[in-house]
């Protein structure tokens, strides 16, 4: 072997330079990586060609590079913050990497809290904003008035329209109709001084959907609720600072979505500035939350992990904690106090009793992500009064999901609060005992079927939630090693979506649907297996049959449109239920019915169940709801062949909480 | 490691599923399944491979059509309890996920503790897909099983929610799972057609694992315009599996399969059909198939790939192109061409970076990668 000097290869320098979060990858010409790095990468090669990656949120663009004689000292930029409008942005990328500190910087302070909403419309989508039920809700469900259509800071693409709505500090939520058709609801910080730019996309997909023994497809367009970014600015802004934070935030996003992690040295230099974005910083807290929360590993001390940024001067802990900022601060969502609980249950020792106790010790409106209902939900195991029950808080819990990184609930769940004495025997259970209680009745039906899928089929008679809630008190009970029953219980709250006195109630709910299944069972004598027809209402409604007009009020038009009939009547009082939230409804039919006939009331659906049953005695059946907005109720009379329906909104006699929501 | 796997592929639904007949997920299957045989490849002792498409693929002399031939592992059967997979139907969404899975945890019962063995497991489905609401309240790719039909209550039969069932295959069953699921993710399900649940879930597995679909989110995959006919993913997928050894040892992580999928797939439908693959851990995923040790880091092309077009309407007829490789230097045997007319196809090349340049002195070149994406523009 000789070391012939003149064999070694002249080499090229190459410089790289990137956004704060992209990551940079050079490949040879045959594809293998040869290095990589975040913001920056100075390297030499030898003569030839090769490719720069760069990727970022799931997104990877790619640059080919030649390096010779000719091409020593190659500069590359990647900025995709100036692809997203036609405005003319400084093409000199030196100038641009140093925009990387202004990100956190304001030109101006606005004295002034607005949301600004930036609906942008996808090519080939063809709709009126308008259809689209867009609007601001403050915490008492108040619609707010639009201020103006113009931010003359922004730069709008010609698929962009803009509504403005100056409101004062606090936690909102907007109003938007979604893909799938659903008016759905998703809290929106404001804080004091500041805008909050919510950028929504508008895009179409094709849905199928059953109808009988067909399955058809339709077109929906509506607001995609997973591609929503928002951020919050403190003064006018200029456009391309605004959009790179957009992308910032939706890098995060989508770390958050997909539980990964972009916290790279660039990007957490950018966090720990006190100047930035709050919300930056409080979705960096939670990508880092939730990164420790799947590693397992701790958050004290000298932390040192391959692909998370760290200095040793501060834990984890502590940077996470200034990210968060201050949970009580008004305006701030709640997913900052969720957060704060996930990191002391997370490292306990870290915080004192002092510290904590300075923390709210409630929420009372629902978190914007997903991710911090989940740590809700588990604080809530521990202290079943960390989540109160507010009409938005049970929608929450009655509806949300899919809508992963948000957390978005359908605006009409908020209806429903409960049917008194349904469920009234099981609520005061312990727990445990609730759950081996729903175990063993699921068991029993398991057993009977001889098969898990056979028991299914039986299980989806009683419906879906009671199906879900059964089948994860079976795994609930299932011996393990290495699961305590309070993370059996946790595991089950938090797959559910329900804060344990949702948990409790549903709980309570299926015990008593599986006590029919069971009844069934124990009376059939000569087949052991439950027949699902069995398990379903014995005279199901006509109207049931019929299809859907109106979605937030499922019931409208599906029992006559009359609330008089064969001698007949449906009627309504009301009566204030002590509470700005909720409703107290009595709902009566009174006619020529004998006693003990049956009267089938059909709400809307997000009672669960939907549907309860009276008797008739002395001519009249009766039924107490308590609800928050208004709704159809449909009456059907299996004995008589008749029904009924009464719009509760359109009673002179309801009160505001009906007649508007 | 000890390796399973799962195939299944259906053209044909039954006629309450309301779905149009497919073409190529049946041959996509059987390709899978011949690789994941081979010793070189998934390395699936037989026993361990259950397969099953309907059609049911005709008699062949390779690895499949042997194992065809002789016994076949059982599958889950709802009555029987066990049977051997029916020629005449497509599998139901239970058979799939619950033969894979009672065969994992039966694994992991036998073989628990700090010396077992690391299980991987390979799951290919190719066919119809959907978007739907899951009962644990999110929205998932779904696989159409043989019993996707109109619901009678609000949960769906024949969804296969592709990432639950990944999870479920990491929940005390497999060390490792690896899923390629070869279907359109264009349509959703209303809300209220919830898939009805199909495997037990239980939470965010902290094993390694890979999950590629063949497009990205909301949008269609598509079958390849030529005979023989196959899906476009499933094919990008097979040649990188067979051919693609960019690793120092010639092995092939998710990392770099997802970058040659995502390449090659233009090779095989011009629909701009783009493949996803998220995998766990960062930054290369878990290892997809162990290259040879003689392998040595070297690229195995693939022999037949077609040369790339170039377009030459700007440059002056009788110009002369020289064809540069990744170092610079002329690729040998290959050019130097004349201009003779708008456009002219380059014979096939391996992949790789290359670099046409215009041999007037001018200095002019365009650089391009083989698989290229159309024709390349020459000025």
């Amino acid at each position: 072997m000789s070391n012939d000097p003149t064999n070694v290869r002249p080499l090229y320098r190459l410089s790289l330079t990137a956004r704060p979060g992209i990551a940079i990858r050079l490949l040879n010409a045959s594809f293998q990586e040869i290095a990589r790095s975040t913001e920056s990468l100075q390297t030499q090669q030898p003569e030839g060609l090769y490719l720069v990656e760069w990727s970022s949120a799931g997104q990877r663009s790619q640059t080919m590079v030649r390096l010779d004689a000719d091409h020593d000292g190659t500069e590359i930029a990647f900025d995709p913050s100036d692809r997203e409008t036609d405005s003319a942005l400084e093409p000199n990328a030196s100038k641009k990497a140093a925009l990387v500190d202004a990100v956190s910087t304001a030109i101006s302070r606005s004295s002034t809290s607005s949301i600004v909403m930036i609906v942008s419309i996808e090519e080939n989508v063809a709709i009126d904003v308008q259809d689209l039920s867009i609007g601001v809700f403050d915490r008492n469900d108040i619609m707010m008035r639009r201020t103006s259509d113009e931010v003359p800071f922004l730069e709008l693409s010609p698929r962009e329209r803009v509504y403005r709505y100056d409101v004062k500090p606090g936690r909102h939520y907007i109003g938007f109709r979604s893909l799938l058709g659903e008016n759905l609801g998703q809290s929106v910080p404001v804080l004091a001084g500041r805008q909050t730019l919510v950028f929504l996309t508008v895009s179409q997909t094709n849905l199928i959907v059953a109808n009988g023994e067909r399955f058809g497809e339709e077109m929906s367009i509506g607001v995609d609720p997973v591609k929503t970014v928002v951020i919050t600015i403190r003064g006018d802004e200029e456009n391309y600072r605004v959009r790179e934070r957009v992308r910032l935030a939706g890098m995060l996003l989508h770390d958050l979505t997909n539980r990964a992690n972009s916290l790279s040295n660039d990007v957490v230099s950018v966090l720990d500035d006190e100047l930035t974005d709050p919300l930056l910083r409080l979705y960096g807290a939670l990508v880092a939350l939730l990164w420790f929360e799947r590693r397992e590993v701790s958050l004290s001390g000298d932390v040192t992990q391959d692909d998370v940024a760290t200095t040793p001067a501060q834990t984890w802990v502590q940077r996470i904690e200034r990210w968060i900022s201050n949970a009580g601060q008004l305006g701030l969502p709640t997913d900052a106090l969720a957060a704060l609980w996930k990191l002391a249950r997370l490292e306990p020792t870290a915080f004192g009793g002092e510290v904590v106790v300075l923390w709210p010790t409630r929420l009372e409106t629902p978190p914007m992500l997903e991710c911090a209902w989940r740590w809700a939900i588990e604080e809530s195991v521990l202290r079943p009064e960390a989540v109160r029950g507010t009409a938005v808080v049970t929608a929450t819990a009655r509806s949300s999901g899919g809508t992963s990184p948000w957390l978005c609930w359908r605006q009409s769940a908020t209806k429903a609060r409960s049917i008194p004495g349904a469920i009234a025997g099981n609520l005061n259970r312990d727990l445990s005992s609730l759950v081996s209680d729903v175990a063993r009745k699921a068991s029993r039906l398991v057993e009977a079927a001889q098969s898990m899928p056979r028991a299914l089929g039986q299980l989806e008679a009683l419906g879906t939630e009671v199906q879900t809630t059964a089948l994860r008190s079976l795994q609930a009970t299932f011996p393990t090693m290495d699961r305590s029953a309070t993370a059996d219980i946790k595991q089950m709250a938090i797959s559910l979506g329900l804060p344990l006195t949702q948990l409790r109630k549903r709980l309570a709910r299926t015990s008593k649907a599986l006590d029919v299944a069971v009844a069934t069972l124990n009376a059939g004598t000569d087949s052991a297996v439950v027949s699902a027809k069995s398990l379903r209402a014995p005279s199901e409604a006509p109207g049931l049959s019929r299809p859907v007009d109106d979605k937030e009020d499922p019931q409208k038009g599906r029992f006559g449109g009359q609330h008089r009939r064969g001698g007949f009547e449906l009627w309504a009082s009301f009566n204030d239920a002590g509470s700005r939230n909720w409703t107290s409804i009595t709902l009566g039919v009174t006619g020529p019915g004998a006693d003990g006939e049956e009267v089938q009331f059909h709400l809307h659906d997000s009672f669960k169940p939907p549907l309860a049953v009276r008797r008739f005695k002395g001519e009249a059946a009766t039924l107490k709801v308590t609800a928050w907005g208004g709704f159809t109720v449909g009456v059907w009379i299996p004995a008589k062949a008749v029904e009924l329906e009464l719009d509760l909104a359109s009673l002179e006699n309801a009160p505001d909480i009906v007649r508007l929501r | 490691m000890v390796n399973w796997a799962i195939v299944v592929g259906i053209n044909q639904y039954p006629a309450r599923a309301q779905q149009n007949p497919l073409n190529g997920a049946v041959a996509d299957a059987c390709d899978f399944a011949e690789w994941a045989l081979d010793p070189t490849g998934g390395n699936v002792a037989p026993e361990r491979l259950f397969f099953w498409t309907y059609p049911w693929p005709a008699p062949s002399p390779d690895r499949l059509g042997n194992y065809l031939a002789g016994p076949l592992p059982n599958w889950y059967h709802e009555q029987l309890g066990a049977a051997q997979p029916d020629p005449t139907r497509a599998p139901m969404a239970f058979e799939i996920t619950t033969t894979i899975e009672d065969a994992g945890r039966a694994a992991y019962a036998s073989d628990y503790g700090d010396n077992a063995a690391e299980r991987r497991v390979y799951v290919f489905l190719a066919g119809h897909g959907i978007r739907a609401r899951t009962s644990e309240r999110n929205e998932e790719t779904c696989f159409l099983a043989g019993d996707f039909a109109p619901p009678k209550g609000n949960l769906t039969p024949g969804l296969i929610p592709c990432d639950s069932f990944r999870k479920a295959l990491l929940h005390k069953r497999f060390s490792e799972a690896i899923l390629f699921t070869d279907c359109c993710r264009s349509t959703t399900a209303r809300s209220s057609l919830t898939a009805r649940q199909v495997s037990d879930f239980d939470g965010e597995p902290i094993l390694p694992w890979s999950i590629a679909f063949a497009a990205q989110d909301g949008e269609p995959a598509y079958e390849t315009a030529a005979a023989p006919i196959r899906g476009a993913f499933s094919s990008a997928l097979m040649r990188g599996l067979r051919t693609h050894r960019p690793g120092p040892l010639g092995d092939l992580h998710a990392d770099p399969l997802r970058d040659y999928v995502q390449a090659s797939i233009q090779d095989f439908t011009n629909s701009g059909q783009m493949p996803n693959l998220l995998y766990r851990p960062d930054p290369r995923g878990p290892l997809i198939v162990p290259g040879r040790p003689a392998g040595g880091g070297v690229v195995v092309n693939t022999p037949n790939l077609d040369g790339p077009s170039l377009d030459v309407s700007a440059l002056a007829l009788g110009t002369r192109l020289v064809l540069k490789g990744g170092d610079l230097q002329p690729v040998k045997g290959i050019g130097p061409f004349t201009v003779a007319g708008p456009s002219m196809v380059l014979p096939s090349l391996p992949i790789g970076l290359y670099a046409v340049e215009v041999n007037d002195g001018s200095g002019r070149y365009t650089m391009f990668a083989q698989p290229s994406q159309g024709a390349i523009r020459v000025e």
